[in-house]
């Protein structure tokens, strides 16, 4: 594969020497830049939870992915073709657009942002131009190939039902609409590094990635259904918003040459299918591209730290605050504050938490959407089903929960062995608590609503019992996976194998639990009877906690 | 004999930050340069704009007798650098990375090959070639790094605290090949905090304080300037900072209190 890329580049030589680059230099960085393609970790896969040993070929690994995913939108081309090409069109158009738009936003910006690019390679004989050629090079060969990926399927498609021939006219419409979302990508970006620093920046792509992998596994829930249910979904009609939507321009271009229909509106979605990528290439190359390498330049002086005048103790004593209420010791604070401060600041603590939240979030609206309005009406039975979904808060919990004890700087657990800490489960408390929290409290609070909603004040004991049974099963977690320090192990060290055992004996009494509580919920007040023993089993668990020996802590 | 390194009211602005404020200096070859400095003093931007990092400055800046504006990549061929705050690709195997630095020089790859096996060797990193530089340590990097500012024999070598992260014998033998280089002809422009070293390995040393030289001489000149025994302290008398023994007393009070 690379030597194929490499044959490609070997024929570009004339028009690089041309532009006024070298092309052995062309060359040699575009090589190196596919091979750290390669080596990078993609959040498309979200795996950044565990650093694999050497990964070589992550790059043809996120392109199968992509071709899996445009794949979805050729099953929407086949679906609904005959009753609204456009539609169908525009959707084939839509998913590979977005897939590209959000890669370019999330992993590729590692690579725009690099500012090691200057460090290393400028100092080299290495003229400006060049570099500029190889960066564009490297940014529309890796392009060229996810569009290809993604919309692999939907041209098959057309290949059989039209001919090979606007399949080709399908690629080429695909390849513009890629050039058209380098345009609104680097438009986005200088506006972003416009109005933000750049930590505001990686932050704001931070989210773009959490969104991103909460997208994928959206995508592999609902995309599957949604399929299954197209058939009476479509009686959609084309609103005229719709022609404001890019995806639409090419759909509507398409289906011209296919019905063929050449109206004043189908022509003028043709015009802006191949207009608007041109333009929008023209301005990036001759107004975005030098205000960009501008910003680019500028970063590595705006990342100096400066002086923002005076400290801001507001937020400080907002976690302070926080941990007196929660906490019964002043060990237990710390632990509270350290770990609540850090699972709101440090990144890579979000990027690995939050997807999580974000799935627990798709399949409580799935969970939802497919029971839909059956859940008061009926007998006992069906109604116990409105109370599940407080059940999956404790899926959400687990994960956060595990994560706690690592760190990309587990390192500076040291203060932990340096300090004389004779109760260390308070700190382990603390912390654990500062997880419940922040990240499942808001969560219970979210999905109790919505009970209450549904299920009417006679609920109030269903969701007092599930906040006791989530919290118990928060300490569990925090137990099953050994005692810990927040944030004291190497993230290396995040092995599922073990892990996955105990996560199934917990998942086990997560459902022996439900079981218990649905057969509460046939005796009259039995579910409020289940209340206080809950709440003595989480206090147990607590005090297990707090009371942990010294031993059992152990700090790599 | 024109000098190797010559600037001329070297001014620079970063927004409405004035980073340098007129440096006048001038090197002749086979001189090793002491160029020190407190933190935010400009030793990094001036070496940066020596090397054709930066061309936006006022004044005039050439290198081996060429204007760093105009004929910045023909500087580049015949220079070294070795860059502070270790940025490379650690995805790469040290080989996969001097190959490619290699690359950007046009030298023949065979050649390359055998020059870095054999640095490799003699920076004790031979069995470490083709790992990936991940897992290396802040000194195997900066072996890495020493070797790529200095394998294709540049005539001028910039150094921006090359020394960092090495252990007490590296240290001394990148001291001993530093000196070796310059009595082989090579210009050193060396940037350092560590004064000791400085003291020891420079024929001149230039001291700057907010974008200015306030001393520039050998080691004896400078100390003709103030009675202070070494350089350290001479560093801190010029440096504006000259209180740091009372600092460190309120400091131990502060702490038996």
């Amino acid at each position: 594969m690379q030597g194929l890329l490499l044959m490609i580049l070997s024929w570009m030589r004339p028009l690089f020497r041309r532009l006024g680059a070298d092309p052995d230099q062309v060359e040699a960085i575009v090589a190196l830049k596919i091979t750290l393609d390669n080596r990078r970790t993609y959040t498309a896969f979200g795996q950044q939870q565990h650093k694999q040993k050497d990964r070589s070929n992550s790059f043809w690994l996120m392109l199968l992915l992509y071709a899996f995913m445009g794949s979805f939108g050729c099953v929407v081309l086949i679906g609904v073709y005959n009753q609204a090409p456009i539609y169908a069109l525009s959707f084939s158009f839509a998913i590979p657009m977005l897939l590209i738009g959000m890669a370019l936003i999330s992993d590729f910006s590692s690579v725009l942002l690099d500012s090691s690019d200057n460090a290393i390679i400028l100092p080299c004989p290495v003229n400006g131009r060049t570099l500029l050629i190889a960066r564009i090079t490297h940014i529309c060969l890796y392009l060229l190939l996810m569009s290809m990926a993604a919309s692999i399927a939907s041209a098959v498609v057309i290949a059989i039902r039209f001919g090979i021939g606007y399949s080709l006219l399908y690629t080429v419409f695909m390849l513009l609409s890629a050039l058209l979302i380098i345009f609104l990508t680097s438009l986005l970006y200088l506006l972003l590094m416009r109005f933000t620093s750049e930590e505001k920046l990686r932050e704001a792509i931070m989210y773009v990635q959490i969104i991103v992998a909460i997208f994928f596994y959206a995508g592999y829930q609902v995309l599957p259904r949604m399929i299954s249910a197209t058939d009476n979904l479509i009686q959609l009609s084309v609103q005229w918003w719709h022609y404001l939507l890019p995806p639409v321009w090419f759909g509507g271009a398409m289906e011209a040459f296919l019905t063929p229909v050449f109206d004043p509106l189908h022509l003028s979605l043709l015009a802006l299918a191949v207009l608007t990528p041109f333009v929008g290439l023209w301005v990036t190359v001759s107004y975005l591209t030098p205000l960009y390498n501008q910003r680019i330049a500028s970063i590595d002086v705006d990342a100096r730290p400066q002086h923002s005048g005076t400290i801001q103790p507001e937020t400080a004593s907002r976690s302070d605050q926080l941990a007196q209420w929660f906490t019964g010791s002043p060990l237990e604070a710390a632990g509270f504050a350290l770990t609540w401060r850090i699972m709101l600041r440090d990144r890579q603590f979000k990027l690995r938490a939050y997807p999580s939240i974000g799935y627990m979030i798709v399949l409580f609206f799935m969970f939802v959407w497919r029971t839909g309005g059956s859940l008061d009406d009926g007998d006992i039975g069906t109604s116990f089903a409105s109370v599940l979904p407080l059940y999956f808060c404790t899926l959400l919990l687990g994960n956060a929960i595990s994560l706690l004890r690592y760190s990309d700087q587990h390192k500076a657990a040291w203060v932990f062995v340096s300090t004389p800490l004779e109760e260390p489960g308070q700190v382990m408390l603390g912390a654990v608590k500062a997880a419940i929290i922040q990240l499942l409290l808001p969560v219970q609070v979210v999905v109790s609503a919505y009970v209450l909603y549904v299920g009417g004040i006679k609920s109030l004991d269903d969701v007092l019992l599930t906040t006791f049974v989530n919290i118990s099963i928060a300490f569990l977690y925090a137990i099953g996976n050994g005692y810990f320090l927040p944030f004291s192990s190497p993230v290396g060290e995040m092995t599922k194998g073990a892990n996955v055992a105990r996560t199934l004996v917990i998942m086990m009494m997560v459902a022996v639990l439900g079981a218990m509580h649905w057969g509460l919920s046939k005796l009259p007040y039995g579910v409020w009877a289940g209340i206080p023993v809950m709440a003595g089993i989480a206090y147990v668990l607590l005090l297990r906690i707090r009371n942990a020996d010294r031993e059992k802590f152990t700090v790599s | 004999m024109t000098p190797v390194i010559e600037l001329q009211q070297l001014e620079k602005y970063y927004g409405s930050t004035h980073i340098l404020k007129g440096i006048d200096l001038s090197v002749s070859a086979g001189q090793v340069i002491g160029y020190i400095g407190p933190n935010g003093a400009g030793k990094s931007t001036t070496i940066k704009i020596l090397i054709g990092l930066i061309p936006d400055f006022l004044g005039q800046a050439s290198v081996l007798g060429m204007d760093v504006r105009k004929d910045a990549l023909e500087i580049k061929r015949r220079i070294g650098y070795v860059p502070e705050l270790a940025s490379l690709y650690d995805s790469l195997t040290p080989l996969e990375y001097l190959q490619f630095i290699g690359k950007l020089h046009k030298l023949d790859p065979a050649m390359v090959e055998r020059r870095t096996m054999d640095l490799l060797r003699l920076f004790n990193l031979e069995g470490n070639a083709s790992d990936r530089m991940t897992t290396f340590s802040k000194g195997m990097r900066q072996k890495v790094l020493l070797i790529s500012g200095l394998f294709h024999n540049p005539d001028v070598v910039f150094l921006d605290e090359p020394l960092s992260g090495l252990d007490a014998n590296a240290v001394v033998l990148v001291k001993e090949i530093i000196r070796q280089l310059a009595d082989s002809g090579k210009t050193i422009f060396y940037s350092s905090h560590i004064m000791d070293v400085v003291e020891r390995i420079s024929d001149r040393i230039v001291i700057i304080n907010q974008g200015q030289i306030i001393a520039n001489g050998s080691f004896e000149e400078l100390k003709e300037l103030r009675t202070s025994g070494s350089l350290e302290q001479l560093f801190t008398q010029l440096t504006g900072n000259d209180e740091q023994a009372s600092i460190a007393g309120a400091f131990v009070q502060t702490i038996n209190q």
